[in-house]
């Protein structure tokens, strides 16, 4: 007996807007906001560029910080806590659901700062050090707000984390193992530590001398130069169909998935394993290649994968979908962009309408159905959610609108 | 250092970890358990205290005190004892 799974809340923190309608506004005026980044810590004798949350903005309504709290943690909380209001569910309902974060080393920059704070002696360094660095801090944190009590998974699966962390609570629902899963894309809090090697090893983009900001973000343009980070964070509320009778709504089925490992610690991507992944989601839906109306891809802007990533569509026989990039607006949100995607791809189905691709002047390839730089009206019925994460990791999922 | 200097860093220590209780009046009797301090805050407001105090003990040695009081004399007599 295979459950089918929806979709009944959605969550999300975003520089682009926080919470469902304000970021779906957000991505269909293009509003994006990259800058040379001001977090503590996000600097040392660099000028990373990157797209940052208004703190007074996302997190006004939060209860006043206790023991630390850090911004994943905050934005963790603050996005699942928006899906849990959208699937109008009480605490014994929370006590019955699995939280799933897709995500690791989400405190990277907040463990810099203690490092800086505590050098002299660290004799003293701060006790809650101890839960900052352990991958569950930030799952542990939202379980203990919320109320989640049926489960605590934590996958941590690179830029393919969050599309990783849905495609294994879309699983466990389909078996019959959690009749509902929390799913958080959780925010990477990188340091100047990470975005310089992200940097030097030719992933992330590098201002040119006469760049502006606004322009290095540019993924499958002929002229992009790299990734360019962002923060976000997202939370989607999976439910078995069948058990969920409450007055909600369904947002959205998934439809089908998958996960494949290329056996790879380079970060370079596969276009067999592209092309693999796509087929046994495609296959797991019921779904041809020609009916995907609408294909969200990882796209980061990466120098190799754009070009392996297009190769691979067109391999699947998807070039006829329409196309966008998501990153182009939000930037890459790494751990949390499976989610983030995931998000902004119900949000354009349910408005049937997709969001323009920021900076995409001279794309790569001509003969895919690109949304370019301005947003265009679609009904779609079916669409498809790519992520692809360093150690060869590959994933996808069909969605379908109900 | 005088206890109560030792005192004003425990409750500045408090009021920084646990904000909510920055506004409370807190007298020797009142015990962090009984304000619904957890374990892990407890540990923050003593290495907090400890580092201002630029005291050098194992955070075991400060589990004895059954209160703010007994938790500040100690504390005092440790420094003294530096």
């Amino acid at each position: 007996m295979r459950h089918e799974v929806i979709v009944s809340g959605i969550g999300i923190v975003s520089p682009v807007g926080c919470g469902a309608s304000n970021f779906l506004d957000g991505l269909l005026t293009s509003r994006a906001n990259f800058a040379v980044m001001s977090r503590p810590g996000r600097q040392c004798e660099s000028s990373f560029v990157g797209a940052q949350i208004d703190d007074s903005l996302a997190f006004a309504d939060a209860p006043s910080e206790r023991l630390r709290q850090t911004l994943a943690a905050r934005a963790a909380v603050t996005a699942a806590s928006q899906a849990i209001a959208q699937a109008c569910l009480d605490e014994s309902d929370l006590a019955h659901t699995a939280l799933y974060l897709g995500g690791g080393n989400l405190q990277q920059r907040e463990l810099v700062l203690m490092h800086e704070k505590h050098r002299a002696s660290p004799t003293y360094v701060s006790p809650v050090y101890g839960l900052n660095f352990q991958d569950t801090d930030v799952a542990a944190y939202c379980a203990q707000a919320l109320g989640t009590r049926a489960g605590m998974m934590v996958l941590h699966a690179a830029s393919a984390s969050g599309l990783v962390a849905l495609v294994e609570a879309a699983q466990a629902i389909a078996e019959g193992r959690f009749q509902r899963c929390l799913v958080i894309g959780g925010l990477q809090d990188i340091s100047h530590w990470e975005a310089q090697a992200l940097t030097n090893m030719g992933a992330m983009a590098a201002l040119a001398a006469d760049q502006e900001p606004m322009a290095l973000n540019r993924p499958f343009d002929r002229n992009r130069r790299g990734f360019v980070y962002g923060e976000g964070c997202a939370a989607l509320m999976l439910e078995r169909a069948d058990s969920c009778n409450r007055d909600v709504e369904p947002i959205a089925r998934l439809a089908g998935w998958a996960i494949l490992n290329d056996g790879s610690r380079s970060p370079a991507a596969s276009t067999a394993a592209e092309v693999a992944v796509i087929e046994r989601a495609l296959a797991v839906a019921g779904l041809q290649a020609a009916q995907i109306d609408y294909v969200n891809p990882h796209g980061s802007g990466s120098l190799q994968g754009d070009e392996v990533e297009l190769s691979a569509l067109r391999k699947a026989g998807l070039n006829g979908a329409y196309l966008n990039s998501t990153k182009s607006i939000t930037g890459h949100t790494l751990t949390a962009c499976g989610a983030v995607e995931t998000v902004a791809t119900v949000l354009q189905m349910r408005a049937s309408r997709l969001h323009a691709s920021r900076n995409l002047s001279t794309p790569l390839a001509t003969d895919f159905n690109w949304v370019g730089q301005q947003p265009v009206q679609a009904r779609i019925q079916n669409a498809l959610k790519l992520s692809y994460g360093f150690g060869g990791i590959n994933a996808a999922l069909c969605l379908t609108s109900v | 250092m005088h206890r109560n200097d030792v005192k004003d860093v425990l409750i500045s220590a408090i009021a920084e970890v646990r904000p909510d209780l920055q506004f409370c009046k807190l007298e020797d009797h009142d015990s962090l358990l009984a304000l619904g301090v957890n374990s892990m805050e407890r540990a923050e407001i003593i290495i907090d205290v400890l580092r201002e105090l630029k005291l050098k003990i194992p955070l075991i040695d400060t589990y004895g005190p059954k209160n703010l009081g007994e938790l500040v004399d100690l504390l005092a007599a440790r420094c003294y004892a530096a």
